[in-house]
This record gives C-alpha cells, structure tokens and sequence, in this order.
C-alpha cells in the first residue's frame, strides 16, 4: 500500500485549517464512494455466508415454519456420507487434470504463437472461441460429438481402427472426457494471459542472456522467458483452479453426476441437495465445506507460488 | 428465522413494484399457468393445444412455463413450488407421481367436475386408464398421453440375420440370442438388442416385473412387493442383458443409434414413435412389435403422463378443468396422437373416422400400443417424502445389474434393503 | 508437442546460413502443424455444430459423415430453433440482464475503487481485504441463502432475481482499483484545480481514463452473465424471463435429444451473439483481456 494521494499542489499555500477540512472533506467523499458498495457486500456476501453457517447447524427446510438447532449433526452426516467423499475426490481429481492440462496447453499455444508473426491474428482468435462460447449449449454439442456409433471423436477413431468407449456412460472415462471439455473451454484464455505475459518481457533481458552465450531458443525459453512468467503464471493458475472447482454446467447436461456418482463434484451435488432433493441443511453444510476447500486451496496456492516467483 | 419486519416491507415494495410493471389483467381474463415436461416431445403440440383451446374460449389465457426435462425434475420443481407457494394452475406429470403430490396436499379433486359434465364414460374417457388417475377413491389426473413398452425393430437389420418381424422371438433370452446374431450379421459398430432401462421412473424395470405376473408395491401400497419370484425372474432378465454385453447407452444415445440404423431391437417406450418415424424418414423398415409377456397373468405399467390441476381458487380450478377438458378430450387427443408416439386416453378421438380412425389405418407403428390397453396395470411409485429417491436407488441397482457388476442374487437384498430404509412404516405416510 | 519446441529451439544455434534457413523453415512448418493441431480442438465443436445444424434428420444419423450436407436443410432447423422456444425473446432477455447487471456493477464499484486507489480514510485497508477475500468466493456457495431472500421479498422469477445477486463484483473493484492506481495524480490534482467535485472526477476524469480497464472487466461481467446456467435455473422458470444459456435446456431433453438440427441450429444462435462480437472486436478484445494479465 504506497501513499495514494501526494499532497495537492494548492495545498502549499493553504492555512492548516483548510488543510484539515480538506482531509475531512476527502474523507467524507471517500466514505460515500463506498458505502454503496460496502452496503452490498455486506448484504449480498457476507450476510449470506452467515446465513449458510447458520443454517448448516439446523434442519431447515424450505418454506418450513420451524427449525430446530442440530448442532454439527448435518456435518457429521456430511462426512459419514460416502458419496460425499467420491464427491470429493471425483472434484479434485477433475481440477488435478484440468489446471496443468489448461496452464501447460495455453503455455505451449502461447510461445508457438508469439515464436514468429504469421498467421497470428488467426491462432490467437481460433483458440480464444471456446473461452466466448456457452458452455450449456456446447456442452450438448460435445455430448453428440461423443456419442458411441455415430459421435465425431468414435469414428474417427475408428479410421485407426480404434473401437471408443462410451465417454460419457463408463465409470473410468467420464471424469476425464469431462476434464477435456474443461481443457478445451480454458486453455484460449490462459494462453491469452500468457501472450500478455510474453510480451511484457523487456527486449534487453534476451540481448544479456544472448552476450552470456545463452542464444538458444530453449535456452532463452528457460533462463528469461518462463521465469519472467511467473506472476502471469500465478495468475491463471489460480484463475484456472476457482473455475474448474465451479464446473457444474458440463456435469448438469452431459451426466448428472453419473454412471454410479463417477463423474458427482461439488457444486452439482450441492445443488441436487440443496434444490432437488431440498435438503437445505445438508445442502448448506456441504456448500460450507466447498467453500473452505476452495479458499483454502486458493490460499495455498497463492502462498506457495508467492515464494517461487519471489525467489526464482 | 427469517421473518423481520423488513421483509413485509419488502413484500410490499415488490407488490407495488409488480403493479406499477405489468398492468393489472381485465377482471374476467384468467391466466392459468401451466407447467409440462420433456419439451423435445411436447413443445409443439402444447403450443398448438394452447391456441386451439384459446380460440374456443376467449376469457382464458394460456401461460406456459419453461418445460421441465423430465418427470423427476417437474416433480422437483414442483415439490419447491409449494414451498415458495408459486405451484402452476395446471401440470402435466408422470402416471405414478400422482400419489405423491396428493399426499402432499397438491391437486384438486376432479369428481365433482367430472359427474357436472357427464361423467367419465360420457367423457369417452377409457374406464382402465381414468382409474389410474385416481388416488385414494378420488381422480385427480386424466389421461393426457399415454405410453406402454413395446419393442421397436429395425426390420432390415432382422432381415440380414435371417429373421423376420412377425417371427421374432417372444421370450428375453431367445431376444438376446437373436440380437447376437443381428450383431454379427450387421457388422461392427452395431448391436442387436437394447434394453432402455434408464426409463424415468423404473418404468422398464418396472414392466418386467408386471410382466411376470409380480408388483412393485403389495397391494396394501406401502409395503415391498418385488421381493418375489417374479421380481426375481426380473433382476435375472436385466443380468442377463448385462452378461450378454450390452452396451451401457443413455436414453438418448440408444434412440440417436437406433433411427441411425446402429441397434435391430430396442425395447422402449411408444412415446418415441413418431419421432422416430419422422427422424428414420424411410432409410430402413421400422416396425413396432408388442412387449413379450412372461406369464398368462402378464401385464404392463401404463407409462406417460396425466393432466392434473393445482390451482386452488374456485373461479381458476373452473377455467384449468375447462383446459384439462379440452386437452383430454376428442380434439385435444387427436392432436396429440398425430404429434406425438403416445395412446389417447380418450375413445372419442381413437374410434371416430374423421378423428384418428383414418390414422390408426395408416399407421400400424402406432396401433401396437392400442392393443396393449387390455393388459395395462398402474405404474407403481413408492409412498412417503423419499420417492423420488427411490426411484434413484433402484436406478442404481439396475445400472449395476445392466453392466454386469453385480449378479441378481447379489442386488436383490441390497435393494429391499435400499429400499425398505426410505420408505415410511406402513399405515403412516 | 514437443517436437515443435525441439524445432524452434535449434535455428538459433550457429551454423552456415543454408542450413539456418532450412532448419528455420522447418521450424515455422512444425509451429504451423502443432497450432492447427490445436485450433482443430478448438474449433471442431464448432464446426460439428454447424455441420449438423444445416443437415436433415437422415443424414445426420448416416454412417458417413459429411461436414456439407447433402441435402440443405439450414434454413427448416433455424426455423424450428426459433419457433419451438421463444428464442430472440432469449437473446433480448441476455442482452438486458447482462447490460443491466455491467450498469449497475459499474455504477457501484467505481467510486469505490477510485476511493481505494486514490482516497484516504479509514477502514480502507480493512474494506480493500474483504474485496480480496470476496474475490475467493465462488458466487455459488451463496445460492441458498439469495435464494431464500428473493423468497422472502417477493422477487423470485423476476428481472430483479436474476440481476440483483450481481450487482456487487468484487472483480470489478478489485480490476478497476488496480488500474486507478496507476493513472497519475496530477491528472486528478489538475482537475481539482479546475474546480471538479470528487465525484465529477470519478466519472468524468477516471472514467474516460479506464476505458480498457472497463472493457477487460466489461468482458468478464458478459460472458460470464450470458453464459450463467447455474442460478437462472434456480431464479426463474417463466419462459418471458429466460436467459439464453437457459433456453437451450428446453430444447434438450433425454426424450427428445433427438432432434439434433434445431438443437444445434439452436445452439449455434445462442452461442453466436458473443463469438461474433469477439471475432469483430478481435485485437481490441485480446488487449483488453491481456490488459487483466498485467496487472
């Protein structure tokens, strides 16, 4: 937090009585810049999250006039829940796929395309679509593009000579056919982040390496580039992180959590309890829990990588 | 907790906020708010029912809601309507959620309605289906669109192994063995024989018990019933389409290969008959055959969906019965049977010329369905505030079976378990 | 992938310059084959989409694919997509609910980003690490309590249910205050001097000034807004209020699914209106979004 306001040039000549109603004054206005948007934040945020850490102690139920105080009982039957855990684990595993995947294909589509002029404009756009599409739509789109006999990607492996599975409706490959809709839905805008990246490396580091006999590519790549990435690094992959923990829309239209809870996360478990099978309570606990994991992780996340690009 | 004094006030903001937005209807014009499901199938149709109804009576409106994508997500949908007290005029819902709303206080009672405008034979209402709409002594549905399974072949691919339609076998494992040989002789990428048992509600899983002979529910409905031999018989047929190597298809993925020409028999429901009929638009044979029954006292649950009314207001419940009336009756029913693969539920429209006599004649897909009303029985729901679980539990189960995990033996008591531990002790709801 | 960074990285390896030449078109032929490698992923759903959306029932369901269909049927599936839901009433409801909620997040986050970067008080540092933690917070893990207060005022299945959770991004805050601080003070110490209110020096001075900043958050909000499934299903059920992400789950159901042209011709109306204006504004935009990178 540097100074934000050096003292205003007129003020040299003022009396400090005026300097004092000056102060006053911009803290009066700055307090009415924000009250709006304090206002809100309390209402719409914190209040809520109140809302949800009281209602996970009590079995509360929509439109139910009364409740009673249950104490830990919905967190207990939380985390006695074995669907919960395969909930749990099925989320990071979908985010353990979908972050290196996303940050390592935008990173490799970003250097390619930075590494000489042509055709740029038209790469960059090319992979940028998905970033700009509906997910609810395309993700019907990738549902046919995978259907067993007459979808894209079968027979298309059948021009191998490779018999696909059914993506969406075996236990082991609907996780990972979800987490390539991931990918493919992110890595356009990590490798937007990282051309932003790229080009605000300073022209003069290479020439340094260059006299230092450093002069390839791969050289070049791995002493200035990646190291200077780092903070645009930090970014998408946190970026990455909090959207692949909100996946809901793929799982809503492409399996419903489904075949046997193989392909269950979070946030659409939170909503199957919390609106379909109105079990706010249960539905708040688990939503409680999300919300550590996520925070936590992000924390984490940025905690560690803080470090490395402060020391590398 | 949430009841604080601000909360009127902001009630009453909103209220003035709604009238000073949308301007008050005239005093005579009723808008009833109507809620169906599965849109793919039924958008169209509503619509046209909507203006059709409209034009006879000018004083009501017609509003539909977003469609829901099934029976489950409309029940759920509707189950969170009573709670925010937002429930639609009128719903279109599965033949076996009936019970579950009644008990829930939702629905009104059509008797007194019913016995005003002639009853329910004067109505051409058919006397097995209308009872399906009743609950505890009283209706509360009326036949919209009715669906029984039946077995949808692929004539040509029959044909290539050396079968044909009319001779197609009528027992479960001579079908398997017969789609088999369909498979070899169709070639890779083909299978021989489907069993859609994703079906909303159980409902195929469901047909093979009632086809035994067994019931889902004992008659007292609330305790078990598939606990016997014929529900036996029915976890085995679902092991044995699993040991077979059927593939495991979703609803839609199994309907998209079948019109693709992929699949020889699909056992399914007729809902999807002109559908299919259109999206098959005469590239192979496609015939309908009727669901194999495993024993003399065979029969079939009644699958599709019922008109209900909700609305509570006298003066609404008058122009939504008008609605269901008109939906239900000769013209509604013809328009339905034309659009959609379901069974009227109304004699009128089936048996006058003009209506669908002419149609039936020409369309022989859509009469197998008609001659399985003498054999339909109910399609079974669990009672108490788990049914919809229910219905995921044994979906589970059957998924299990399907793909070979588990063995009948195995599911059997996990199921009565699954099951026993959801619903209420009897004699309370 | 590793073949093309092999490739790139050997040209600059001294050598004679014949060889350099040749090893440097190689390297520029391995880059353009790994990239359309890439776009191809991208773009294939793409392209699937529309292939389908222009072909009849038939042919869609024959064994042989053709991306141009044999018989054209574009114009029967758009005219089913259109007519089947209320689709531009779709289009129109996104347009207003997105434009709506950027207003409003504007009209509430910039004075206070302005005051967080450019005004003392107290409690700023305090209110600037609730907009960070606010940040982490998915806007989900609100969705019951929002829910049970729309219940509570009345406003469930309105424009309001499907704006107001909105209208406070701590995003936008965050993105905006950041780049106010970078603007120099003597723009705004000169302004004073010309005699301009705090907040005329809000929307009059910064505003202009942050015009990319605008964008960049700009595209956030919208893409985010229009693309939303998750709380219109839950806000509204009325098809006059539906949103466009919205409207596609009502021509798909597992009965139904079927009818893959007008549901593609369908998706492809949905999904246009953004990759449209993307691929319009295309350099702007990239700025723009490159623009969030570095700060």
């Amino acid at each position: 937090m540097n100074t934000p306001t050096k003292a205003y040039p007129a003020a040299a000549t003022d009396t400090a009585a005026s300097l004092e109603s000056r102060t006053r004054r911009e803290r009066a206005t700055a307090w009415l810049a924000v009250a709006p948007a304090t206002t809100l934040l309390i209402l719409l945020m914190a209040g809520p999250v109140v809302a949800v850490v009281l209602i996970s102690l009590t079995d509360w139920q929509f439109g139910a006039s009364t409740l009673r105080f249950l104490d830990i009982d919905n967190y207990r039957a939380l985390f006695t829940d074995s669907i919960f855990w395969r909930t749990l684990v099925n989320t990071l595993l979908y985010v353990a796929i979908v972050v290196p995947g996303t940050v390592i294909l935008g990173l490799v589509v970003a250097l390619l395309i930075e590494a000489q002029p042509s055709l740029r404009g038209f790469y960059r756009a090319a992979h940028f679509l998905p970033v700009m599409s509906t997910m609810a739509a395309m993700a019907i789109v990738w549902g046919s593009m995978l259907h067993p006999s007459i979808g894209m990607v079968n027979r298309l492996l059948a021009e191998f000579g490779i018999t696909g599975v059914n993506w969406l409706r075996d236990e082991r490959t609907v996780l990972p056919a979800l987490a390539v809709i991931g990918i493919w839905q992110g890595f356009g805008f990590a490798m937007v982040l990282f051309v932003a990246g790229l080009k605000s490396i300073p022209q003069p580091l290479y020439d340094a390496v260059a006299i230092d006999g450093a002069d390839g590519m791969f050289e070049r790549l791995w002493i200035v580039t990646l190291p200077m990435l780092g903070p645009v690094t930090m970014f998408v992959l946190i970026l990455t992180a909090t959207r692949a923990f909100e996946v809901f829309d793929t799982v809503r239209v492409l399996s419903q959590g489904g075949p046997n809870f193989a392909s269950e996360v979070l946030l659409h478990r939170l909503y199957v309890e919390s609106f379909d099978f109105l079990r706010t309570g249960y539905g708040a606990a688990l939503t409680l829990v999300y919300l550590a994991i996520v925070m936590l992780l992000t924390l984490v996340q940025a905690k560690v990588l803080d470090r490395r690009v402060h020391y590398s | 907790m949430f009841h604080f004094p601000a909360v009127h006030a902001g009630r009453l903001a909103a209220t003035v906020i709604g009238a000073i937005a949308f301007t008050a209807p005239a005093s005579a014009e009723i808008v009833l708010d109507v809620l169906y499901t599965t849109p793919g199938i039924f958008n169209v149709l509503q619509q046209d029912l909507a203006k059709r109804f409209t034009e006879q009576h000018a004083d009501i409106k017609i509003k539909f809601r977003n469609p829901a994508g099934n029976y489950e997500e409309a029940a759920q949908q509707i189950l969170r309507d009573q709670l925010t007290g937002r429930l639609p005029d009128v719903a279109f819902n599965g033949i076996n959620q009936i019970g579950l709303f009644v008990d829930r206080g939702i629905g009104a009672p059509l008797d007194g309605f019913i016995a005003k405008d002639g009853g329910i034979d004067k109505l051409g209402y058919y006397a097995t289906l209308a009872e399906l709409g009743k609950w505890k002594g009283k209706t509360y549905g009326l036949p919209f669109s009715v669906s029984t399974p039946v077995l949808y072949v692929n004539a040509d691919l029959v044909e290539k192994a050396g079968g044909t339609v009319d001779a197609l076998p009528r027992s479960w494992p001579a079908l398997i063995a017969f789609g088999k040989k369909a498979e070899a002789a169709a070639g890779p990428g083909n299978t021989g024989f489907y069993f859609q048992w994703e079906q909303t509600g159980n409902w195929l899983v469901q047909s093979l018990v009632t086809s035994k002979g067994g019931r889902m529910l004992k008659a007292d409905g609330c305790s078990i019933g598939f606990n016997d031999d014929a529900g036996m018989w029915a976890l085995q047929t679902l092991e044995a389409f699993g040991k077979s190597g059927m593939p495991n298809l979703s609803l839609s993925q199994a309907r998209q290969s079948f019109v693709a020409g992929n699949i020889a028999i699909v056992a399914d429901s007729t809902s999807y008959v002109a559908a299919a009929e259109r999206q098959i638009a005469g590239r192979f044979k496609f015939k309908t055959v009727p669901f194999p029954l495993s024993a003399p006292n065979g029969m079939l649950p009644a699958g599709g969906n019922m008109a209900m009314v909700f609305a509570t207001d006298a003066a609404r419940q008058q122009a939504a019965w008008e609605y269901v009336k008109f939906v239900t009756g000769a013209v509604g029913q013809t328009q339905m049977a034309k659009l959609t693969g379901y069974m009227p539920g109304n004699r009128i429209a089936v048996t006058e010329p003009e209506l669908l006599g002419n149609f039936y004649k020409t369309s022989p897909n859509h009469l197998t369905s008609i001659a399985q009303l003498s054999v339909l029985t109910e399609w079974a729901s669990f009672p108490g505030d788990n049914s919809l679980k229910i219905i995921e539990v044994i979906k589970g189960h059957t998924e299990g079976l399907v793909t070979a995990r588990r063995s009948a033996a195995e599911t059997m008591p996990l199921m009565v378990n699954d099951v026993t531990a959801l619903l209420p002790a009897c004699g309370k709801r | 992938m590793s073949i093309p960074e092999q490739t790139l990285a050997r040209p600059a390896i001294v050598s004679p310059r014949a060889t350099f030449m040749s090893r440097r078109r190689i390297g520029a032929m391995g880059r353009h084959a790994a990239l359309l490698l890439t776009a191809a992923f991208a773009l294939l759903p793409f392209i699937w989409m529309l292939s389908l959306s222009l072909k009849p029932p038939g042919e869609i369901f024959q064994p042989q694919f053709r991306l141009w269909p044999q018989a054209f049927y574009g114009w029967e599936n758009y005219r089913a997509a259109l007519t089947a839901v209320p689709m531009l009433r779709f289009l129109i409801n996104g347009l207003f609910v997105c434009g709506t909620i950027f207003l409003l997040q504007m009209l509430v986050c910039v004075p206070c980003a302005y005051a967080l970067a450019k005004l003392r008080f107290r409690g700023r540092d305090t209110l600037f690490s609730a907009v960070l933690v606010g940040l982490l917070v998915p806007p989900q893990a609100l969705a019951i309590p929002q829910f049970v207060m729309l219940h509570q005022f009345g406003l469930l299945d309105t424009y309001a249910a499907l704006i107001l959770p909105w209208i406070i991004s701590t995003l936008g805050i965050f993105l905006m205050r950041q780049f106010f601080r970078a603007v120099p003070d003597e723009l705004i110490d000169a302004a004073r001097l010309d005699g301009l209110g705090e907040f005329e020096i809000i929307w009059r001075v910064m505003l202009p000034v942050a015009v990319p900043a605008i964008a960049a958050f700009g595209i956030f909000s919208v893409v985010a807004h229009w693309n939303d499934l998750f709380w219109p299903l839950i806000a509204v059920r009325s098809p006059e209020l539906s949103t466009p992400a919205l409207g596609i789950l009502l021509f798909r159901d597992d009965e139904a699914g079927q009818f893959l042209g007008p549901l593609m011709a369908g998706s492809v109306i949905i999904v246009a209106p953004l990759v449209l204006g993307f691929l319009f504004a295309q350099q702007r935009f990239i700025d723009s979004m490159s623009f969030t990178a570095r700060n």
